[in-house]
């Protein structure tokens, strides 16, 4: 049976994403200040994406998601196969590459590459999670000539990895909303040997 | 003039490219991102510690277009607002698209509507009754807009553009001897042309965009090693990173960073001459795209201050770092095409 580990991030998040119309309450997802229609997000902090769980930021949270600042997330230690993301970049699509570590150990390097939050199509064989009506701008009003989009990115190992740590790359113009790890299936490992 | 905006603009192109391709695209000009042909590094120095720049440009513009293409950019600069009006009138008569460059600050559709005076581009089509129509490609927009507010708009003595020189400046490109199919001598010749302007060449032939002379300009990887020495010594000093410095860095980088996604668009046109056409193009996107992101921290540097400011001055600064193997690599794939080339040539004659 897949197992999974949805990564916990309220002590991560660093930038707000969404603005609500009705409470007044702007966000900041670009540097220009616009950001995704919040009310259009679903307000649901427990979610499934193509059979994967996600803890998704709780609505009108002060900060939503992860602008990526060489943070280092720990996990538990634990031998993984893959990590889906729900994020999106702004003002440009993006790779770059995300270590995993062993305590103080690099044990694996992979690149992590998001689309522009304002693209129709993915860049990077994403899904889309969300898609918005339009950009909300720092003045409070929604441009609809450009739909945003929240995606889903799967990273898949070439082989289990052995980790307790997660260590971001420096670019804040990737955003991560949520994290799930996928484990390695120990009991079919046991069934083989 | 039955033009609309395009479906999705390109990689690269910016508020003027995305003007001229739409001209170009009007006039039913194929493969219209892939005139731009200058790739290369220029770093300046005007005295001050604030004015270090660094470009991607070594010629003027409109010559850019002329070589290899035959595309002939018109530039008007006036100070003579009515001259401007009639003139831009008289153009649209004669079914001339007209570029205009413009401030943002009065245009309500703008995400910098009253927040900022910025410089943009913006196609007009059309005139009718006190309304002019436009193309705003970087919005996906086509709308009207009334005579005053425009007049308005179009004086940039509020933006960054004055230091140009003048109040209004507009452009009409004229494509009727355009020359689309590219040679592979013209792509080697370009390769060329531009390797020789990263490994510091005939740098006093060099001139900036609008055809001015460069003086005391370095070029190419040393144009980049000066660069980062002069972020380095700024960024020890939060005072001399002033509002002004962090706007200049952020044009300059997305200016680089759009330079090198449009040259691949002109390299497309050389993938069947050479193998390795295909390899230097995939290289300058992946660069493009680090420039982008160094652009981009220097846009997000603009909206804090003090420590945070040079916080991010610091990053830049190690992405700068990280950017400059990448350059030399473009160098290296450059010669090789460039060497078998020669190679190739040379068993011709054999």
């Amino acid at each position: 049976m897949e197992q999974y580990y949805p990564l916990p991030l309220d002590d991560y998040y660093n930038n707000n994403g969404f603005s609500y119309d009705l409470e007044q309450r702007i966000g900041n997802f670009t540097t220009f200040g616009s950001s995704y229609p919040g009310d259009e997000i679903p307000d649901q902090k427990d979610l499934i994406i193509e059979d994967i769980p996600f803890l998704f930021p709780e609505a009108k949270s002060t900060f939503n998601n992860i602008e990526l600042e060489n943070q280092r997330l720990s996990v538990p230690e634990h031998h993984y196969t893959a990590m889906s993301i729900l994020g999106a970049a702004d003002n440009g699509s993006y790779d770059e590459n995300v270590e995993y570590h062993l305590n103080d150990t690099l044990v694996h390097r992979m690149p992590l590459a998001l689309t522009n939050w304002t693209d129709q199509m993915p860049k990077y064989n994403e899904k889309v999670v969300y898609r918005c009506s339009g950009i909300y701008t720092q003045k409070g009003s929604l441009l609809t000539s450009k739909q945003t989009t929240i995606w889903l990115q799967t990273i898949q190992f070439e082989h289990p990895i052995h980790i307790n740590a997660i260590v971001l790359p420096d670019n804040p113009c990737m955003h991560l909303f949520a994290i799930t790890l996928k484990k390695e299936n120990t009991n079919e490992h046991a069934t083989t040997i | 003039m039955n033009m609309q905006p395009r479906s999705e603009p390109k990689e690269g192109e910016d508020c003027f490219t995305l003007c001229v391709s739409s001209i170009l695209a009007y006039h039913k000009v194929p493969e219209f991102c892939s005139v731009w042909k200058q790739c290369g590094l220029v770093y300046t120095e005007q005295g001050t510690e604030e004015t270090a720049r660094i470009s991607p440009i070594y010629r003027a513009t409109e010559k850019d277009l002329q070589h290899i293409h035959h595309i002939y950019l018109q530039i008007y600069r006036t100070d003579d607002q009515s001259s401007v009006v009639s003139h831009i009138k008289q153009l649209l008569l004669q079914g001339e698209p007209v570029i205009v460059w413009l401030d943002v600050f009065d245009m309500k559709y703008n995400s910098l509507y009253q927040l900022r005076h910025f410089a943009h581009c913006l196609l007009l089509v059309g005139y009718t009754d006190g309304q002019f129509e436009f193309i705003d490609e970087f919005y996906h927009l086509k709308d009207t807009i009334d005579e005053q507010t425009l007049i308005n708009a179009l004086d940039l003595t509020q933006t960054e553009m004055i230091e140009e020189g003048t109040q209004y400046v507009y452009n009409v490109v004229d494509s009727t001897q355009a020359v689309m199919d590219v040679q592979e001598q013209d792509i080697y010749d370009v390769i060329q042309m531009n390797l020789e302007v990263m490994e510091s060449q005939h740098s006093n032939v060099l001139t900036t965009d609008h055809g001015r002379p460069l003086v005391n300009a370095h070029t190419g990887l040393e144009a980049l090693d000066r660069y980062i020495d002069h972020i380095r010594h700024c960024t020890a000093d939060v005072t001399l990173l002033t509002d002004n410095y962090v706007e200049q860095m952020y044009q300059d980088l997305s200016r680089i960073s759009n330079n090198r996604y449009l040259f691949t668009y002109f390299l497309q046109q050389g993938i069947s001459y050479h193998p390795s056409i295909e390899k230097l193009i995939y290289k300058y996107q992946y660069v493009a795209q680090r420039w982008k992101l160094v652009s981009n921290m220097a846009l997000k540097s603009q909206y804090v201050e003090g420590e945070k400011r040079q916080h991010m001055l610091i990053r830049i600064l190690h992405k700068l770092e990280d950017v400059r193997p990448l350059e030399s690599e473009l160098i290296e794939i450059s010669h090789m095409i460039l060497a078998k080339n020669d190679q190739e040539i040379e068993m011709e004659y054999l």
